[in-house]
């Protein structure tokens, strides 16, 4: 049984206009065009391919029900968007029809200050929600680098990574439970274990929370998700710790971690060739090896593990900045972006770069050996090369990440960056690592990965295993198909 | 030079934006506020335009439409961080200069809105966006003490069009008098010969209209040999001190806030009357992040003796619409 959808008829606008009211559906050629790309790299010239059909903003999880039950019926695949930061092409319609955008639904539904949990809609950006549990004196569950833009939901839907994690936890294991629409039009409690969602643990019936969390939105609509929350620490401090070389920096990461000292909230690391590229930006001084260490808590417990965690660093030759240097670091995380025009100055970029990044997970163990690869392959191909940035939490998920620049204008770059890309990718994997930490894996919509590449950390009958889900729950494959690979095996899943 | 032709100095702009995408500018635009929908925004409408310019996209009235959405606020300039960037880079993205060409061509094709063409006919008859009658344009200072200006004076008023005919902002000129004659500075105004300053045509696109007002109050200027304007309004202010044609007339325009600042500087402004109250200070626009002033108002709100200035979350550069 292969892939075949509907088209949408002039009826069935009429229809979803009815449920969703007039100023909530956009059939315009302009207000499509925004929804073909997200932030993954395109080929230049199929910049406009992967159309939506229609641009749909439901209000209620009753408008998002009606409309996902019409499109079932008519066989119209529904994409999901939040905030479009994805890198893996996640909210791109590959097959058009509808794409839901969900930021209407934006609204913080409770917070509960007693059992200190939060209940949201997806739309609402990471740094607003941030900013509004700050006001009441709480830390939020998410602060990924695209905080200012991307969704609760689109994290939820991609299992995206967190600046605090070491305190807060990954967004994954904050979630204490999600409202989500299936396929069917239903609307379902999926709870830990439980048909409750404000319980962190329970022992009755399927973990649904988890099933649904880095789904790429190919298994449902997440309408509400009810998060944990933390009291805003008494105290925070950020230190950039510099290094001679890589390996020592990794080497003194390694013994902090062991020694699991309480409030340290993000590890981020960074390689020499990293800040060869900040330097030729910024100016200042180039060193073997850096990284960002954020510690929060109670004064007392901050003293303390600075004290601590200073005299390993300074054991494997490190050297705090100092504050000013690291409140700059810090107040610029959001900034990673503008580095990827930042290439080159005007005069030389004709027009600007493109810049991207792969991030697979790896052990922490296998980094050093995983970037030092990736700078000969970007050099190989004769890219840009902007250095190695890694996310560390603990030993076994650390985010590893190599950066690099082109000019996307030009398509035999297309080419040679998929390569690399793939390239890159596969020396993750061969050293046991996973395709992708937080981005996904959905280049296929775009064109930069083959399923050879997702049968290279899964077998296939483990794949299969993942359509068999989807096909539970959403058998006209209308949620988001081709993300995962799941289009492409649709027919051979029995 | 055609209008996509100046469109092309900007692919620089449009390539950063559609390359980059990162849509930091969204959250908080009020454009993207008010309808939620990615063509509602910067990163959005830079697509839309790329797609314009490659011939994807059609010109139409409802582009115009939603174009014409745009506050022209430019949050989404200071917000984009490109900004975080050394200035040597050059990677300002330049939103309102774009959108401000796009609806140009699109007026210039015929695509207008009906609202826009109201506004626009009202412009060109009455000088005003309301179309209401241009003689009564200093209706608002019957009984105040108001002078019109003579070939005797070297700095005039400049009186917005909202200031001079909506019941809502009138209160405001009046006050200005009241205020203004106290510390000695005459309130001498251009009279009901004074037109729109052509920001509103100029921002819709309606440059050839924009054109004709600005030389009309220039040569009002000219005539009488007035040097220097204040504006009360910071739309005035922007466009007599930044857009072209008031630019290259080189006139000496200073907003109200600035003159007041400067008079407490100098100690000839002096409030006495304690004010038992908290207040904070919204930044317009054009006047913060337009004209960058952004301390004179607050000058003037901390010199006043009992009053609590409280700084909004989001204020100066920041400042929402």
């Amino acid at each position: 049984m292969s892939l075949k959808f509907g088209t949408i008829s002039n009826k069935l606008v009429d229809a979803i206009e009815r449920v969703v009211g007039s100023t909530n559906i956009f059939t315009e050629i302009f207000d499509r065009i925004p929804y073909s790309r997200d932030n993954c790299p395109y080929r230049w010239s199929e910049k406009f391919k992967f159309l939506p059909d229609i641009v749909v903003t439901p209000e209620t999880v009753e408008q998002v029900a009606e409309v996902v039950k019409l499109a079932n019926e008519n066989r119209i695949p529904i994409t999901q968007s939040g905030g479009r930061t994805g890198m893996s092409g996640g909210c791109v319609p590959k097959y058009g029809g509808i794409l839901m955008d969900m930021k209407k639904m934006d609204k913080i539904i409770e917070l509960n200050e007693e059992d200190l949990y939060v209940r949201v809609q997806p739309g609402i950006t990471n740094l607003r929600l941030l900013n509004e549990l700050e006001r009441k004196g709480y830390l939020g569950p998410h602060e990924p680098g695209s905080s200012p833009s991307s969704t609760i939901g689109g994290s939820l839907s991609t299992s995206g990574v967190n600046y605090r994690q070491g305190v807060t936890g990954a967004l994954i294991d904050e979630v204490l439970g999600l409202e989500v629409v299936l396929a069917s039009g239903e609307v379902i409690r999926a709870g830990r274990n439980s048909a409750r969602t404000n319980l962190g643990k329970s022992s009755v019936g399927y973990d649904l929370a988890h099933l649904f969390l880095g789904d790429f939105g190919s298994l449902g609509v997440k309408t509400e998700a009810v998060l944990k929350i933390i009291p805003l620490p008494e105290t925070q401090e950020i230190h950039v710790v510099v290094f001679p070389d890589f390996e020592s920096t990794l080497k003194a990461i390694m013994a902090i971690q062991r020694r699991r000292l309480p409030g340290i909230f993000t590890y981020t690391a960074y390689d020499r060739e990293y800040m060869e590229k900040a330097v030729s930006i910024y100016g200042g001084e180039v060193y073997g090896g850096a990284v960002m260490i954020g510690i929060m808590g109670d004064a007392k417990v901050v003293d303390y593990t600075r004290r601590e965690a200073e005299e390993i660093w300074k054991k494997h030759g490190g050297k705090d900045l100092g504050p000013e240097e690291s409140k700059a670091e810090w107040e610029n995380r959001y900034d990673v972006y503008p580095k990827m025009i930042a290439g080159l100055p005007r005069d030389d970029i004709k027009p600007a770069a493109r810049w991207h990044y792969e991030d697979p997970t790896v052990n922490l163990s296998k980094l050093a050996q995983f970037l030092r690869k990736c700078h000969e392959i970007v050099k190989k191909y004769g890219f840009d090369d902007w250095g190695g940035e890694a996310w560390i939490y603990d030993q076994t998920s650390t985010l590893a990440a190599i950066m690099y620049g082109w000019n996307e204008k030009d398509e035999e770059n297309w080419e040679k960056y998929c390569r690399c890309a793939n390239e890159i990718v596969m020396v993750g994997i061969e050293l046991g690592g996973s395709i992708s930490n937080c981005l996904g894996y959905d280049g296929r919509k775009v064109g930069r990965h083959g399923l050879e590449l997702l049968l290279s950390e899964y077998k296939k009958h483990e794949l299969k295993t993942l359509v068999k889900i989807k096909k539970a729950l959403d058998p006209n494959c209308i949620m988001n198909p081709g993300v995962m690979g799941l289009d492409e095996l649709w027919g051979e899943a029995a | 030079m055609s209008i996509l032709d100046r469109i092309k100095e900007y692919e620089k702009d449009l390539f950063i934006c559609n390359t980059c995408r990162c849509g930091f500018c969204r959250d908080d635009c009020p454009w993207f506020r008010a309808l939620k929908i990615e063509s509602a925004s910067a990163r959005g409408i830079l697509q839309v335009v790329q797609g314009y310019l490659e011939g994807f996209v059609k010109p139409s009235v409802t582009l115009q439409q939603r174009l014409a959405g745009c506050y022209m606020c430019k949050y989404c300039v200071e917000r984009c961080p490109t900004n975080a960037l050394p200035e040597k880079f050059d990677a300002k993205v330049r939103v309102n200069e774009i959108v401000e060409l796009i609806r140009a061509d699109l007026l210039d094709k015929g695509f207008a809105p009906a609202k826009v063409s109201e506004l626009l006919l009202n412009l060109r008859r009455t000088y005003n966006p309301w179309g209401l009658p241009a003689e009564k344009r200093m209706a608002w200072a019957e009984g105040l003490p108001v002078k019109v200006a003579t070939k005797n004076c070297s700095e005039a008023f400049f009186i917005c069009c909202a200031y001079s005919y909506d019941e809502n902002c009138k209160g405001l000129a009046k006050t200005a008098v009241v205020l203004f004659n106290k510390i000695h500075v005459p309130f001498v105004t251009l009279g009901d010969e004074q037109r729109c300053c052509g920001d509103m045509a100029l921002r819709l696109g309606e440059r050839e209209l924009f054109k004709i007002l600005a030389e009309h109050n220039i040569s009002l200027l000219r005539k009488n040999q007035i040097e220097s304007l204040i504006t009360l309004s910071p739309h005035d202010y922007n466009t007599i001190k930044n857009d072209e044609i008031y630019r290259d007339a080189k006139i000496n325009v200073k907003h109200y806030v600035q003159i007041l600042a400067e008079k407490i500087d100098g100690g000839e402004l002096k409030f006495s009357k304690r004010v038992e109250r908290k207040v904070t200070f919204h930044d317009p626009c054009f006047l913060g992040r337009y004209s960058k002033i952004y301390e004179e108002p607050r000058k003037i709100l901390e010199s006043i003796p009992g009053l609590t200035f409280i700084e909004m979350y989001r204020n100066k550069k920041y400042s929402f619409f």
